[in-house]
């Protein structure tokens, strides 16, 4: 009876701390990570998104030239070390709408900083709901000035 | 807060109202719908000695529909646009946009007057009457002068108002049959004021082609360029954000963020699309 009850509680605690572990932690703000050089010959895209409590939760994929690269997590930043060159930079969207790409010509250490922004929530002239209020992503380039603090206060979902 | 305590006169005439704002001993101010004065005075962002109340001066609220144009008295408010209840010059677009304005409460007092002499920069009328190219007609102690709408917003909250003038009417010409006009209000709420807002006038009857942005960082921002290029019936739409992206970065003096230039640009890209669709 005493065993059992002993069991009991550590599977609890255990159920806790995992719990814990997989969802309920939070992530470090970008800024008090140790971001690694950029690798030499590479160039550098940050990709982050503002936290709107009143957007669209949804984690779309984050392209690169159509390829997935990420994953954007509303409120989240994170970046790509990739091989200098010409880059479309798209969020797979629902909604439909002008500007939602952006381009960047990327150079050898160089640092490029893309803004996921989404929409769903503008109101049109008539108050409703964009495009059926499907989710409308957009990327923007940001300049550094006004991208880098923003990141900073960002949780940081990794990079490479 | 409560606003603090001030003095309120209610002139007869027009001539009445623009003596008493010239001869005040104290900071006078006109008030007409009060939807943004009262605010600012709960708030102590203004505290006026005096109060000219010009609501309900007959001069100021008759409509006259003429053969070229509709001009509107300061007073009409924007319910009574939104209802139809005066001329149409615009085909609708007035009508649209004023059921836009705050909400319905503002708007049966809120007054177009009384929008363009305040100028709030994300504000509606500043911006569609520059792209209508209506006139303000003001009235002062020396008498009466017009302006185009498009030069009267001279910043933020700033204007050609002189300390002893009162906006008098709106004339706004009257679009051809065959007009085309869009309009795209980006906000977070509705009610909320815009924060960016495009306004797309083609009239090729009249020769008249104009896109307007409004939340500009100042007094509405005809974009040129753009203009130009809708004349020609883009249907490119990089061409187009091209010439939008270029338009505003011409306006050095507005120190756009890039996000708040990219969502011109996708207000302006829909405004225009809504005339060539």
């Amino acid at each position: 009876m005493l065993r059992d009850l002993s069991v009991n509680r550590w599977r609890r605690a255990a159920a806790g701390l995992l719990l814990a572990a997989a969802s309920c932690a939070q992530l470090p703000p970008t800024s008090s990570v140790a971001i690694p050089s950029i690798p030499a010959g590479a160039a550098r895209l940050w990709f982050y998104r503002d936290y709107e409590p009143y957007e669209t939760l949804a984690r779309p994929y984050v392209r690169l030239n159509e390829q997935i690269v990420g994953i954007s997590e509303p409120g989240g930043a994170f970046y790509r070390d990739v091989a200098p060159a010409h880059y479309s930079i798209r969020v797979d969207s629902a909604g439909r709408d002008f500007n939602q790409v952006a381009d960047a010509e990327l150079a050898a250490g160089q640092e490029a900083y893309a803004k996921v922004v989404s929409l769903r929530s503008w109101l049109d002239d008539d108050n409703c709901i964009l495009w059926s209020g499907c989710d409308t992503f957009y990327v923007w380039l940001i300049r550094p000035e006004e991208a880098r603090p923003a990141i900073g206060k960002s949780p940081f979902y990794g990079g490479d | 807060m409560k606003a603090p305590a001030v003095d309120y006169m209610r002139p007869r005439t027009l001539t009445e109202a623009v003596d008493l704002l010239a001869h005040a001993s104290v900071e006078a101010r006109v008030i007409a719908g009060g939807q943004s004065l009262l605010a600012m005075m709960n708030l102590r962002l203004a505290s006026p000695g005096l109060l000219i109340d010009i609501a309900r001066l007959p001069e100021l609220l008759t409509v006259a529909d003429d053969a070229d144009a509709v001009t509107l008295g300061a007073c009409v408010t924007h319910a009574a646009i939104e209802d139809g209840r005066v001329a149409d010059p615009s085909h609708g677009l007035m009508p649209r946009i004023a059921a836009t304005l705050g909400y319905r409460a503002i708007r049966t007092r809120g007054t177009i007057g009384g929008s363009l002499a305040l100028s709030d920069p994300a504000a509606e009328w500043p911006a569609v009457l520059a792209a209508l190219d209506a006139e303000v007609i003001l009235y002062g102690s020396s008498g009466r002068r017009s302006l185009k709408c498009s030069e009267f917003t001279t910043g933020i909250f700033q204007t050609k108002l002189a300390d002893n003038e009162i906006i008098e009417r709106a004339r706004v010409p009257k679009l051809s049959a065959d007009a085309r006009c869009g309009y795209v209000k980006l906000c977070r709420k509705s009610g909320e004021f815009a924060d960016a807002l495009a306004v797309v006038v083609a009239d090729p009857r009249r020769g008249y082609w104009r896109v307007v942005c409004g939340a500009a960082n100042g007094a509405p921002l005809v974009l040129g360029d753009t203009s130009r290029l809708v004349v020609e019936g883009p249907r490119d739409p990089d061409a187009l954000r091209s010439a939008i992206g270029s338009d505003l970065d011409h306006a050095s003096d507005r120190h756009f963020d890039d996000f708040h230039r990219n969502l011109h640009i996708v207000a302006a890209m829909r405004a225009v699309q809504q005339v060539l669709a």
